[in-house]
């Protein structure tokens, strides 16, 4: 199974023309530079996104950690096409990307985003037919099944949404966004309105499943602790307007534990940058401890 | 195991139910039989079974059946279409949404046989204006429920719809329309229902031209012949085909889709 999605994978970075194969290895992926959005609300101009420039290489698993309201939804949004930025671009393999497309398939954090007349493997085939990603309906039912399984809900293809539990249909949101082979998978705080047991098993699924087929990720959360346990880079927001305080690199070795020495670290760096201060006269000055981490430089990398 | 009990409990719900109606039935026989009614006014349950009977086998009530369920189809069809047009028009600017809206504030509370009078005087009488009627009775509510239906579709599903390419009649097609379903099955259910009303009660007036007629026509007919037997029997086909039509063709309409996907609003 996985290496079938591995394969799959590899191919089509080799269809990629060669004009862009050429550009540097810093486009490939996602890059986002210098993007802006501000909306009008009572009158007046309310700025929510600041230059905000990030980048995700293929492959990686990069998390965004914002407290709610900093604007981290409507930044997937225009990423996804969703939303169109005030100001800025966002480039897929060195593309410019306008408008939603399956090259960015989001996986959203409300239950009701399977379609409800389909079964789970309906849901998943249906999206391969539309995308005509499969040849065949027959093709379209066997892929379907394969990432049903991927996403650990074999038994469960005849179900329909309404029989599932959150987290399981969470698992085939996540299933019919990955079968359809999209260059980036966005996720809006996908696991945010389950259980938090339900939640750690997700989190472990989800690490487990990008290993296996090597998708790139780009994670949106406003918790910390999901933040650490799944990016190997973590971009830390602040609010209004939301701007990029810090993009900072996991150190930590997967399957990573909140027991970790360096884990409480990473916890309350991201917690101050966040603009906490609840530790920092027990742990000692902020500075210090931000030493601990590289950051990663985002606008200098995107602007090379 | 679970499925079995429910059978068993819903035949028995039908048992109670047939036995109610068989009691009804029962006292009716029995009131008429007591004499103090003259037969004119109440037949025994007994004559309107024989006159049932002997116009089911001559062929009369199932010809003039057919005649008031081809009425309602064209009716309803141009119904359908039309709702699908205004709705489409509604959905494409919020202006036409505006007058619709109002349109719909002025019209639905007027009952479709209300409308008889004009369309005799716009179509004369014949089976034109009983379509006319049928369509005025069904429009609006299929119109109502089509409106609220495609507004009740998650903005998460749509999204993803888009998401997957859909644009224009595909997300319509793909996204819009099943999501609506339960309000458009509602729609129809309504629709349907007024239909029939309309017609019985438009044919009632002046059944159709050249002799032909449905079932309204056929009561009409019979009551002027003073066969009163025969007008009982055709209340109860109106009754059999409406409750045909709900219990048989919506209800398990509803089962294989609405109830089976989770998407009751109840």
């Amino acid at each position: 199974m996985s290496h079938v999605l591995r394969e799959s994978q590899v191919s089509r970075v080799s269809r990629v023309p060669q004009a862009v194969q050429v550009k540097e290895a810093s486009e490939a992926g996602l890059v986002v530079r210098g993007l802006g959005k501000s909306f009008i609300a009572a009158g007046r101009e309310i700025v929510a996104l600041e230059d905000i420039s990030l980048s995700v290489a293929t492959g990686e698993f990069v998390t965004i950690i914002g407290p709610s309201g900093c604007g981290k939804s409507t930044l997937l949004r225009c990423i996804g096409g969703f939303e169109r930025p005030t100001s800025g671009t966002v480039l897929v393999d060195g593309r410019v990307a306008a408008g939603p497309g399956t090259d960015r398939m989001i996986v959203f954090q409300s239950f009701d985003q399977l379609f409800p007349w389909l079964t789970a493997l309906e849901n998943v085939a249906r999206a391969l037919r539309i995308t005509r990603t499969a040849p065949s309906v027959a093709e379209s039912r066997r892929t379907a099944c394969a990432y049903l399984e991927l996403v650990g809900l074999s038994g469960y293809e005849d179900f329909f949404p309404h029989q599932l539990s959150g987290g399981m249909k969470q698992r085939v949101a996540i299933a019919r966004a990955l079968s359809v082979r999209p260059r980036v998978l966005l996720m809006d705080e996908p696991f945010g309105s389950l259980d938090a047991l339900t939640r750690t098993t997700l989190q472990d699924e989800l690490t487990r499943i990008w290993q296996e087929t090597g998708v790139t990720i780009l994670f949106v959360t406003h918790n910390i602790e999901e933040a650490i346990i799944q990016g190997d880079q973590i971009v830390v927001l602040t609010a209004q307007p939301g701007r990029v305080a810090a993009t900072l690199r996991n150190p930590l070795p997967r399957p990573r534990s909140p027991e970790a020495a360096l884990f409480c670290e990473l916890w309350e760096t991201i917690h101050n940058l966040l603009g906490f201060r609840r530790g920092a006269k027990v742990g000692g000055s902020l500075p210090r401890r931000r030493a601990v981490f590289d950051e990663v430089d985002v606008p200098q990398l995107a602007t090379r | 195991m679970i499925r079995l009990r429910h059978l068993v409990t819903a035949s028995a719900r039908t048992l109670r139910q047939a036995l109610f109606v068989t009691t009804l039935a029962g006292l009716w026989e029995l009131a008429a039989r007591a004499g103090r009614l003259p037969a004119l006014l109440l037949p025994p349950f007994s004559d309107v079974a024989v006159a049932l009977a002997t116009e089911t086998a001559s062929g009369e009530i199932l010809g003039r059946l057919g005649f008031s369920l081809a009425l309602v189809g064209v009716g309803l069809g141009f119904a359908v279409l039309s709702a699908v047009l205004v709705t489409a028009a509604a959905m494409s600017a919020r202006i036409v949404s505006e007058w619709v809206q109002t349109l719909m504030a002025i019209l639905h509370p007027l009952p479709g046989i209300a409308v008889l009078p004009i369309v005799i005087l716009w179509l004369g009488t014949g089976y034109r204006s009983i379509a006319a009627v049928i369509w005025f009775a069904a429009v609006w509510p299929l119109v109502v429920n089509l409106h609220t239906g495609l507004r009740s579709v998650p903005a998460t599903q749509i999204e993803v719809g888009r998401n997957l390419g859909l644009r224009g009649l595909h997300l319509v097609a793909e996204v819009l329309i099943p999501g609506a379903f339960p309000h458009i099955l509602s729609g129809m259910r309504v629709a349907w229902a007024r239909a029939w009303q309309a017609l019985v009660a438009a044919e009632m007036v002046f059944g159709a031209s050249g002799g032909e007629g449905g079932l309204g026509w056929f009561i009409y007919k019979r009551r002027f012949f003073m066969e009163i037997p025969g007008v009982f029997a055709g209340m109860i086909v109106i009754v059999l085909i409406g409750l045909v039509v709900e219990r048989v063709l919506f209800e398990s309409v509803e089962a294989r889709t609405v109830r089976r996907w989770g998407m009751t609003q109840e």
